[in-house]
């Protein structure tokens, strides 16, 4: 048994070189012949010579399944001199003494060479039944992963590790990330030899739609091979395979599975760029809705109060004469009311801008966190009448490296929004605390808190929480977050145990005071 | 604020809006209620019962179009709607959904006391009138005869259709969808190249100027108007 699994091996590296040719295949075959006479040797003179041809028969059906055709026909002209030198009288001469010993010869030469054809046959269908078997298996492994994968540079690698796994040869591919664009590498296995020639070949074949490379003309052959990945008329991208040194050229049979492995992947690469395409296109959509919604957003914000403003100025001046002293002082209180509104607006949109445009400049300055307070409060006291206010400052609570105006604008707008959300008798607190390297300043109050819907947006360009009888345009949170960040610090907002809202702004200690 | 003027519902979510109405349209002699949502409004009219209401199209709680739908289930109170110059599409829905005329932001208070009382006119004005005048233009609805200075028009059937729908609705947005299917019939809704065409030829058999008509007036986007 030992020597029959040596004998396959040594038969299987006779046919891994070239199994049609070598002189290893044809000593093979001498030795297998020789085996079949030695066989037969010790029987000479007790039986009939022609019973003597049935190892022959063997050896030869051997070699057809082993060693293929052209070794078969080699062994069955080897079996009939060797039969007749050895077995048949006179022995070690070609001439024969018996004619009839001619036909043994005739039907050994004839029986061997049909046995051997159909042994070939038979071994050529099962091993064209496994290639086949094995590309199929190869091409639905790879459209199976492909069909997993969405994203272009996903296809690209999945595209080369498989050619590199399935046909044992380094593979990259190039292709336009958008259509028109062009020609880039997007993969390669991590063998694959880059040069200036491979993209001169990638252009070449973009631009002729016809292969470069070992199955068509190429300076350097062992450069590999270069395809179109077609879809339709269009070359959505190039297939290079470089075989590896080890292979030095690609096996003929590989070209089939090649070509079916180009257009699986043609097929994966068209539809990224495809899903590319609509999701680039979905975002400008969503961009452009966004972008309609806001302008609507302002322009309405804008024009409410200005319709108030031109309605009591219109009556003012159509009924004057109809308006008795406490309708007037209403209108004009209701005109003053708007037009400040309107101010307030405008100044937010203008913060906006500056905040967006990068234009704000921050200036520290030492800044007393009791100060910032109290500035503040000082800038809404109509509103703040009736509400009772508790600020919390320590004493002990050092200068902090700020920007005066713009952290008055930030408490202004959270102490603004507090008083919105929350009933007009509900108490409000201000705190300010040092924490680490940080001070967090927190306006708490007892509204109805903030809806988990509106967690993520609450900073967001024009985002407002929906409440009956609060107006307001979204925003003063999102500019004192611009503020905050331009100071480095960080805003956040949470709902307060026992009912309420807090919002949390922290502020760096450690930033340098400007001289 | 008078005891017994004309009821007039304001629903606006505006504070400001609904302030300086309350003053104004007081001082000339209405009863003004407030309403600030859709539902208040709701109750509001059958709490109040108003002659008319001012309706604002953009309400936090419903759209100004859902509430006119409610509203005319089953009641048939002139309706005003209220709204800025982006949400066109919206007071176009609002009109086929039976508001009566529209106001776009900023308005004078003068306009709207025009738009109040031609409102008020469409109320008190007997159903099917036989014979509607305006300037120098008649329209006798008994004898299809129309004649303007004294001098008879003659008018297409469509043409003459065309007019007496807008005539009996003086000083009323008339849609385009509206004016198609009462003119045309249920299905050329979408035909406005149609009434185009009858509108400018119409124009020029009554129109003094037709480029500065004064009987059939544009509303842009929206529809026609006829001359209250």
């Amino acid at each position: 048994m030992k020597a029959f699994a040596v004998l396959d091996v040594l038969f299987k590296r006779a046919r891994a070189n070239s199994w049609s040719a070598g002189w290893l295949t044809y000593a093979l075959t001498a030795v297998l012949v020789g085996a079949a006479t030695v066989v037969g040797l010790p029987l000479r003179g007790w039986i009939n010579p022609t019973n003597l041809v049935m190892p022959y028969l063997v050896a030869v059906v051997l070699v057809a399944v082993w060693l293929g055709r052209y070794p078969a026909i080699f062994a069955s002209l080897l079996s009939v001199l060797v039969f007749d030198l050895v077995f048949v009288p006179p022995y070690h001469m070609l001439a024969v003494a018996d004619v009839e010993y001619l036909l043994t010869f005739a039907g050994l030469l004839g029986v061997s060479m049909v046995i051997s054809e159909l042994a070939v046959r038979a071994r050529e269908q099962e091993r064209a039944a496994r290639t086949r078997e094995a590309q199929t298996a190869a091409l639905y492994d790879l459209s199976r992963k492909l069909a997993a994968l969405g994203e272009l540079q996903a296809v690209g690698q999945a595209a080369v590790d498989h050619v590199h796994t399935a046909l044992d040869a380094e593979a990259a591919l190039f292709t336009p990330p958008t259509p028109g664009s062009p020609v880039v590498l997007v993969s390669q296995t991590s063998g694959f030899e880059l040069d200036a020639e491979s993209f001169v070949n990638v252009r070449r074949v973009c631009r002729e739609g016809e292969e470069v490379g070992r199955y068509g003309p190429l300076p350097e052959p062992s450069a590999g091979s270069y395809l179109p990945l077609r879809t339709g008329n269009d070359v959505v991208g190039v297939l290079a395979v470089q075989p590896t040194p080890q292979l030095r050229r690609l096996p003929p049979e590989s070209r089939r599975l090649l070509e079916g492995f180009a257009s699986q992947i043609a097929l994966a690469l068209e539809r990224a760029q495809l899903a590319e395409q609509a999701r680039h296109a979905r975002l400008l959509e969503e961009t452009e809705k966004l972008q309609t919604a806001l302008l609507n957003s302002i322009s309405h914000d804008l024009r409410t109060p200005l319709a108030s403003i031109t309605g009591v100025l219109s009556s003012l001046h159509d009924d004057g004469h109809l308006l008795d002293d406490a309708a007037r002082q209403e209108l004009t209180d209701t005109a003053w009311e708007e037009a400040r509104r309107l101010n307030r607006l405008v100044g937010n949109l203008l913060n906006m801008t500056r905040l967006e445009a990068g234009a704000l400049k921050v200036v520290r300055r030492p800044v007393d966190i009791q100060d910032l307070v109290g500035a503040a409060l000082a800038q809404m006291p109509h509103r703040l009448e009736g509400r009772e206010v508790s600020v919390q400052v320590p004493h002990d609570l050092g200068p902090a490296p700020l920007d005066f105006v713009l952290m008055v604008q930030v408490v202004v707008n959270l102490v603004d929004n507090a008083l919105k959300y929350s009933p007009s008798d509900a108490p409000l607190r201000i705190s300010a605390e040092c924490r680490g390297n940080e001070i967090i300043l927190t306006v708490a109050d007892r509204g109805r808190g903030i809806p988990p819907t509106a967690q993520q947006r609450l900073f967001d360009k024009f985002f407002r929480v929906n409440e009956p009888g609060v107006e307001g345009t979204g925003l003063g949170l999102s500019i004192s977050k611009g503020i905050v960040d331009a100071h480095h610090g960080r805003i956040w907002a949470e709902n307060r145990p026992g009912g309420g809202a807090r919002l949390h702004v922290a502020l760096p200690l450690n930033e340098k005071v400007e001289e | 604020m008078a005891e017994n003027g004309p009821r007039i519902l304001v629903v606006d979510d505006e504070r400001a809006i609904r302030r300086f109405l309350r003053t104004s349209l007081g001082v000339h002699g209405y009863q003004v209620f407030e309403a600030s949502t859709g539902i208040e409004a709701q109750e509001a009219m059958i709490q109040h019962r108003p002659d008319i209401v001012i309706l604002d199209i953009g309400l936090p709680d419903m759209e100004g179009i859902e509430v006119t739908r409610q509203l005319r289930e089953w009641s048939s109170v002139p309706i005003i709607i209220l709204s800025v110059r982006e949400q066109e599409q919206d007071k176009i829905a609002a009109l086929d959904a039976g508001a009566d005329d529209y106001l776009t932001k900023p308005f004078s208070v003068g306009e709207l006391m025009a738009r109040l009382r031609a409102a008020q006119r469409r109320v008190t004005q007997p159903a099917g009138e036989p014979i509607f005048r305006h300037e120098e233009l008649v329209l006798d609805v008994a004898h299809r005869h129309v004649t303007v200075s004294g001098e008879a028009v003659s008018l297409t059937p469509t043409e003459y259709d065309l007019l007496r729908v807008l005539a009996s609705h003086a000083g009323k947005v008339l849609t385009h969808r509206q004016l198609l299917r009462e003119v045309w019939g249920v299905g050329y809704e979408q035909d406005v190249h149609l009434l185009r065409v009858n509108i400018s030829n119409l124009r020029h058999k009554i129109e003094p100027e037709p480029s500065r008509p004064v009987y059939i007036l544009t509303e842009p986007g929206v529809g026609y108007r006829f001359a209250s």
